[in-house]
This record gives C-alpha cells, structure tokens and sequence, in this order.
C-alpha cells in the first residue's frame, strides 16, 4: 500500500467522531461580493437604466466595459467554486437577461469576497437586446437558451466541465453536457478550448454526407437525394406504406377503412408552413407522412399506434468506408399532432438495429428540436465506422410516461393538461432536416473538448448538486427534474396556488444519487428523499437546486453500530411559496445518516434555515422562517432582504479553516422585474462557524 | 585516535509542477523531472526523503501512476485512492532506505512515473533532501595534513 492510502486510512482513524449535528453560526453577515476585471457589470453606470438597453450595444455591437476596480457582481449567477482556505477558484454563470450569456472563471484570495477575472468562454451570441423588447417577451434571442449550472468534476487528472442545456425540449431531459478542460496558468478553462458555436459542431471534421433537402423540387418524395455525399448515401421512409386501419375522418366520422401509401414529400417554406418558426425551418425539409389507399376527405399520413415501436419514421445509409469517429446530426420537427416520441437506431449490419443516443421527446405542440446529436465515437460504439452497411434509423417510440388506456402506445405532440395522450392515427407528422453524418478527427481521450458529449444515465438531470469527496465510482448528487409532471398526484399534493412567480409550477423535483467511472456513463443509485415532491406545506422543501456542496465532518456510527464518512449538505431548497421549481426559496443543510449517501436529516430546513428570500404573503398570511442563520443582507432591511430578496441558492461551502466554513451563493433582487435587463442577479459570501470540527 | 563529531549539511533539489501530455497507451513510461544537486567529495550521503504533491493548483487529481526517483520507487496513485479523484491535492512522501541511496550519489535523478490509466500525470513541487555528513575541522585539517605530506613526499621522491 503506498503513503497515499495510509495517510487517508490514517486520517479516517484520526478522524473526530462526528455524531452530533453541526450547529452552524453566521461569523459574518452575507455581503455581495465583487469583481475587477471582465465583461461589464451594473455598477460601472455605463447601463443608465436596466429596463433601458441603451448603451448595451453601439452599432449593433455588445460593449464591453470591463471594470477595472472591484464592482459589485452582477449580473453573475450560479457559481460554482473550488480551493480551499482563502484562495478559491470560480466558476460563475455571467448572465444578463437572456443575452450574452457565457461561462467567467475568476480567482479570490479572500475567501470569495472579491474576485479577479481570469477568463470567459461559451458565450452562445454576441446579440444585441432589441431596444423595443427588454423584457424579451418576443424571444427574439431566445430565452433560458444558453447553458447554465457549472460543475467542475476532477479526477485522473483531468477536469470535466458539466453544464445544462437548457435550449426548449432539451433541457432536464438531455443529459448534461459535458467539456473536458486543459487549465493552464490563469487560464482554468484552457485555452481555444471551449466554443460555444463548435459545441454542436465537431471541430475539423468531415461532413461525409448530408441531406438539406434545400436544392430538391416541392414535390412528394420518397427518397431524396443527399446534398453532400463523399459516399454511397441514401434515404427512404419507413412505415408510411402499411395495411392499418384508420378512421376515415379527423372528426371520426365515416367509419374506418385500412391501408396507407408512402407519400413524403419536399417542403418549402411558407407563411402557411407549420415549421416556419426557427431560421432553420426557413428552408425546404423533407416531410414523413403516407397517404391512404382509398379516397377520403381526410388527408391520410401513415403513422399508426398500430405499427410496432420502431417501425415508422426515416432511414438514412451512409457507408462510412475509409471514415471513423462517426458523428450522426439532425433536425427533428414535429406537427402540433404528431408522434411524440423518437428513437434512433443503428445498424453495422443493413439488418439488425440497436438503440442510440437518448429518446427524443418534442415539445409540448410540436415544434423544431434542433442539431440533435449522436456522438458515436463518444458512445464507445466504434462498428460503425470503416463500415459499407451502416445507417440511421429515426422513428417513433412509445411513450414511456404515458400509462393510459392502451399502454404501451404512441401519444401524440400536444398535451392535454400537461399530460401526453395516444395518438389519434388521424393526423401528424415528422419532418427532417440538416442531417449530417461526420466523421471527426481522431481523439485519444473519451472525452474531446469543442464537442456536445453528454452524460447518460442521469434522470432528467437539472445539474450535479455535490461530489462525494475522494468516493471511486465518483459519486454524485444530482438534482432530476421532470417538467409538469405532478399531474398524476393527488389533488392535495398539488400547489394549490400561485406562488411568488405567479403561476402553479407541476414540476417534480428530486435530489438523487449516482456513480460514474468515466464522467459520462452514469449509473443512477436512487433517491435521497432530500426533497418531497408530494408535500403543499410552507415549511417542507418540494423543490431542489443544483450546485450544492458536501462538508467533511469525520466519522460517525449509523444505527446499526457501523462506522462511516459523515457530511454536511448545503443547498437551494424551495416549494409551493415559490410558484417555481427551482429550489431558491432558502439554502437548507442535511446530514447524512449512514454510508449509503441515501438517508439523510435536515438540519436546517425550509423553517430554520442558512439563509432565507424575504417573506411571502399570500391570503394574507406571512410565510417567513422561525428564524436563519445568516440573518438579513447587509445593509438591507428585513422586509426584503435585499439582493437575496427574490431568490437564494447554489450554496458553495468552501473549507476555510477547522472549524469555518466560506459561504458563496447566489440571489435575486425581490423587486425586479420583467423588464429588468440586468439588476436582479448577484454573488454573495458570508462566513459561517460550525462550533466543531471541519474537515478540509 | 578519537572519532571526530559529525555535523549534518542538508542539500535540497526540486522539480516544478508538471502537467503530462496524455499518452496514446498505457502502461506509459514517462519523465516528470530531473533532480540535480552537488554532493562534495569528502561528504557522505547519510539518508534521503522526498515530499511532493498528487494534482496541483490547476488540477487536483492526477492520473494512476507508479513514480520513481533514480528508479527507486517513492509514490503511487491508483484510482481507489484520494489522489485519483480529491477535490485539492494530495500529499506524498518517501524515506530512502540506506541501501536505495546508491542511486542519488551521481548528483543526478530523474523523477519518472509508468502511467496506468487515463488521462493526465498531474504534480505539484517535488522537493528532494538529502542529509550529507561533514567531516569536522579537524578532521578536515588532518585530511589536509595527510594529503600535504602526500604531496610533499612525493615532490621529494621525484628530487
């Protein structure tokens, strides 16, 4: 055994016994933190008046202002933070209102009270506000369209970058994207090593084969042509010929009759187009649907519950014969009564079809899901490079939340009540577009940078809350979030009224434990129950956040007389009150019962809690905490709580010394507003006393 | 004649922080550094330890790895072990024993690791010390003594 494994061993036995919960005390009260240097911040004055854009852009052109003296952090967001003692290392979502978002690393030396600008990247558009739309209502730039909820994971030597995506349909269901990092000095997200806009595509890579359809006539279909194709490249429907039988009118009149013919045709686009909503679909797609054999008032499409699960969509061969490292890349519309679900498969073979990548799921009424991306060479699946024979299938999938009469069955785009419901064989279909097969330049890593890997075997992954220190599998805590998925509770297990936001939020929140080797392939361990999705209480946490972190406190002895590694757990915890699922309400500390990193008590809970926003009154009632550690913002008045008034979360607790912690965490302004572009987002830090013993 | 006292001289050598390129296969016999240091002719290496760091301020983890000093091995990292996956790094040492300081007394060591395992070799500063004994004064003025009368007996011999 070598030095390394007698000193941990050594350290364990050292170890203090920590049976006693950690009565945390405030040493400082929370101020904002600050930063010198980087993208401009609020208090430079150079944007006069936030619900303004003017002075954001000059001819169509971001300024940039950066400070040169410490200024007040915002609008920084989401930190994430490594080091210890006083020297910390940063990671900070840097955010204005749905603009020019990006990823800033910065360094303190105090503990995160004052941060230096080290570097930025990810940056996913230079646009500029639209002057007549602050608020964005019109989603000219999109909204929440960036990536968001940094967490650095280390080990073998390397450093994984993991963010959400958080583009319409991919996000708390995709996995987390994940970038490995080549830190050099001063620069921890290397250097020309992350690019947003090479994030969906691979750097230096051969486009093989594509189809954009754009040079093909408006005409039915079957099998078009590629527009690039270094090899044999061919494409066909699957499916749409078929003996079902069909209702005879979408009103489901006149009876039913049987059978379908093939008849996918090249789109162009129109005012009348259905996929006339994202730059994308402003050009020709191709179009999957089948026409039925007898005449009929209703336009017949193909697509059938009755058709096996795997069996309907698009097929596309490309021999990848002298090319490796195979990336496969679509656009994916759906009509507002389409299938819901898409799976694709692949073949090495022409015969046999094995699943790949995860199962689509398009947004509620359909809609463009764009550059959806099978990265096979990330996925280990090296057949079906150097190979004649292989081909993309795309096609429809049951719908695995939907548990209705006919279950297993398709459900169609459009939600009733938030809930999928079968699909009605009348009417619906998919399109294509964009597709591309890659072949990108050889790696030696399982993980490339400059490309969209994303970690499988998380649950709707929303982000990773904690490392367990040292654990190997690397073990993680991770927040899964099912969107307007309580439907199915009971009536009184519902938020029954809007919250701070103003709306009922449905969403299902858990923190949940998992193990991973690689960084990429996960295997999930369960829930913590951390969080009760089912509870309507003010003073229970339905609601979790990302970005957390785990405290070492020794060694204690579960129930059942074994010894284990005990750890404090701070994060962002919220419900009903809040109207939102994001778990800001407080940040709240549990500590775990036993080995198993699956039992826990809450300490400080949604009542009693590190750090709360400002009260909530609703009926006229007001909902505040029994008491808080942390107490009021400086300088702030009790009723609002000030920069933290509106949100608290993303608890970053860095070990500062044996027996204190630096708290870093993030929070919203209570008052702003909608059409606030920027004055609503900040960083803060206290310091916090445990009265016992803290491990670094 | 009375054994003289001995006094101790401490010699240090360092190699910086090191980031490894990935090698393509593994095992992977790779240099991490070279220690270099003077030992004077008339001083004994009497004993030898190192003290470094698995990861460093860029990355705090390091990939598995067994690491030699002038062959002798001094460190391990495997990927149960805190160095593989901590979240700051982690320390090392090692005391030579007696017969493993051959390997130092050329004045020269190179600090290598074979590389087990993905992704990147990662240390931090690795310092080298070396605990020489000195002959005292009088020992030294009678090194001198009998070397003088070397000399001056062989200046006569060749008259």
């Amino acid at each position: 055994m070598n030095t390394v494994s007698l000193a941990a061993l050594a350290a364990i036995a050292l170890a203090p016994a920590a049976q006693a919960q950690v009565a945390w005390t405030a040493t400082t009260a929370p101020a904002q933190a600050t930063i010198k240097g980087g993208p401009w911040t609020i208090s430079t004055g150079k944007l006069a008046n936030p619900a303004s854009a003017t002075g954001y852009c000059t001819n169509n052109v971001e300024n940039v202002f950066p400070t040169t003296s410490q200024t007040l952090m915002q609008p920084y967001y989401f930190p994430f933070i490594t080091g210890r003692g006083q020297t910390l290392q940063g990671y900070f979502d840097y955010r204005p209102k749905n603009v020019n978002e990006k990823l800033v690393a910065a360094s303190s030396s105090d503990g995160g009270q004052t941060w230096t600008y080290q570097q930025q990247a990810l940056e996913l558009t230079a646009a500029c506000p639209d002057p007549t739309d602050v608020a964005n209502n019109n989603k000219t730039f999109g909204n929440d369209a960036g990536l968001g909820h940094p967490h650095v994971l280390s080990f073998g030597g390397a450093n994984f970058l993991y963010l959400l995506d958080r583009r319409p349909t991919h996000v708390d269901s995709d996995g987390l994207v994940v970038h490995r990092l080549y830190p050099a000095a001063g620069l921890p997200l290397g250097s020309n090593k992350l690019n947003a806009t090479a994030q969906f595509t691979p750097a230096g890579a051969a486009l093989v084969a594509q189809w954009n359809f754009s040079t093909l006539a408006t005409a039915v279909n079957n099998t078009p042509a590629a527009s690039v194709a270094l090899t044999t490249a061919t494409a066909k429907s699957l499916g749409m010929t078929n003996s079902y039988t069909y209702p005879s009118k979408q009103d489901g009149t006149g009876g039913t009759q049987t059978s379908s013919t093939t008849a996918d045709d090249i789109e162009a686009a129109s005012p009348g187009n259905s996929d006339t909503t994202s730059p994308v679909q402003l050009q020709k797609d191709w179009r999957i649907r089948g026409n039925k054999n007898a005449t009929s008032p209703a336009a017949g499409n193909g697509w059938n519950t009755a058709a096996p699960q795997y069996t309907q969509g698009a097929e596309f061969d490309v021999a990848t014969t002298g090319y490796s490292n195979i990336v496969f890349q679509y656009d994916w519309f759906v009509t507002g009564q389409g299938v819901r679900n898409l799976q694709a498969q692949y073949t090495t073979d022409g015969t046999s079809w094995t699943n790949a990548g995860t199962l689509q799921v398009t947004p509620d009424g359909g809609g463009y899901v764009e550059a959806i991306t099978i990265d096979f060479a990330a996925l280990g699946i090296t057949t079906v490079a150097n190979n004649s024979k292989f081909g993309v299938r795309l096609v429809s999938a049951y719908d695995p939340t939907y548990s209705g009469a006919g279950a297993p069955a398709y459900t169609g785009a459009s939600l009733t009540n938030g809930q999928p419901v079968k699909y009605n064989n009348v009417s619906g279909n998919w399109h294509f577009d964009n597709v591309k097969v890659y072949s990108k330049p050889l790696s030696t890593t399982v993980v490339a940078a400059d490309f969209d890997i994303k970690t499988t075997g998380l649950l709707n992954p929303d982000g990773i809350v904690a490392v367990v220190p040292g654990s190997y599998p690397h073990q993680v805590l991770y927040v899964r979030k099912v969107l307007g998925s309580d439907y199915s509770f009971a009536a009184n297990q519902i938020c029954g009224f809007a919250g701070r936001s103003g709306s009922i939020n449905h969403d299902v929140d858990t923190i949940r434990l998992a193990q991973t080797l690689d960084g990429v392939t996960f295997t999930d361990l369960g829930d913590t129950a951390l969080t009760d999705p089912a509870t309507i209480s003010p003073t229970g946490i339905r609601y979790a956040a990302p970005n957390g972190s785990l405290v070492k406190l020794g060694t204690a002895t579960d129930t059942g007389g074994h010894a284990y590694n005990k750890y404090g757990l701070f994060f962002g915890a919220g419900n009903c009150l809040d109207g939102d699922s994001d778990g800001f309400h407080a940040i709240v500390y549990a500590e775990n019962t036993d080995a198993t990193l699956l039992h826990w008590t809450m300490v400080n809970g949604i009542n009693n809690p590190i750090v709360s926003t400002a009260p909530v009154t609703y009926n006229g009632t007001v909902y505040s905490p029994a008491s808080t550690v942390l107490g009021q913002g400086s300088g702030t008045s009790t009723a609002t709580n000030g920069w933290f008034g509106g949100r608290v979360y993303n608890p970053m607790a860095m070990w500062k010394d044996s027996s204190h912690i630096n708290l870093i965490f993030d929070g919203y302004n209570a008052t702003y507003g909608n059409s606030d572009l920027t004055n609503y987002r900040s960083i803060g830090q206290a310091v916090l006393s445990s009265g016992s013993t803290v491990l670094p | 004649m009375v054994p003289s006292a001995r006094a101790d001289e401490i010699v240090t050598s360092s190699v910086g922080a090191a980031s490894l390129d990935q090698p393509a296969t593994y095992p992977a016999n790779l240099t991490i550094g070279t220690f270099s240091f003077s030992i004077p002719s008339w001083d004994t290496l009497i004993g030898a330890s190192v003290s470094g760091y698995f990861g460093n301020a860029l990355v705090p983890t390091t990939a598995p790895g067994t690491f030699y000093i002038g062959g002798v091995q001094v460190a391990a990292c495997n990927v149960t072990d805190p160095c593989y996956s901590a979240d700051s790094e982690t320390a090392w040492s090692y005391s030579f024993t007696p017969d493993q300081l051959a390997v130092l007394q050329s004045g020269s060591a190179d600090f290598t690791v074979i590389q087990t395992g993905d992704f990147q070799i990662q240390t931090d500063t690795t310092t080298l010390t070396l605990d020489l004994q000195v002959p005292e004064p009088a020992t030294v003025a009678l090194l001198a003594t009998a070397l003088l009368g070397l000399g001056l007996q062989r200046r006569g011999a060749r008259k």
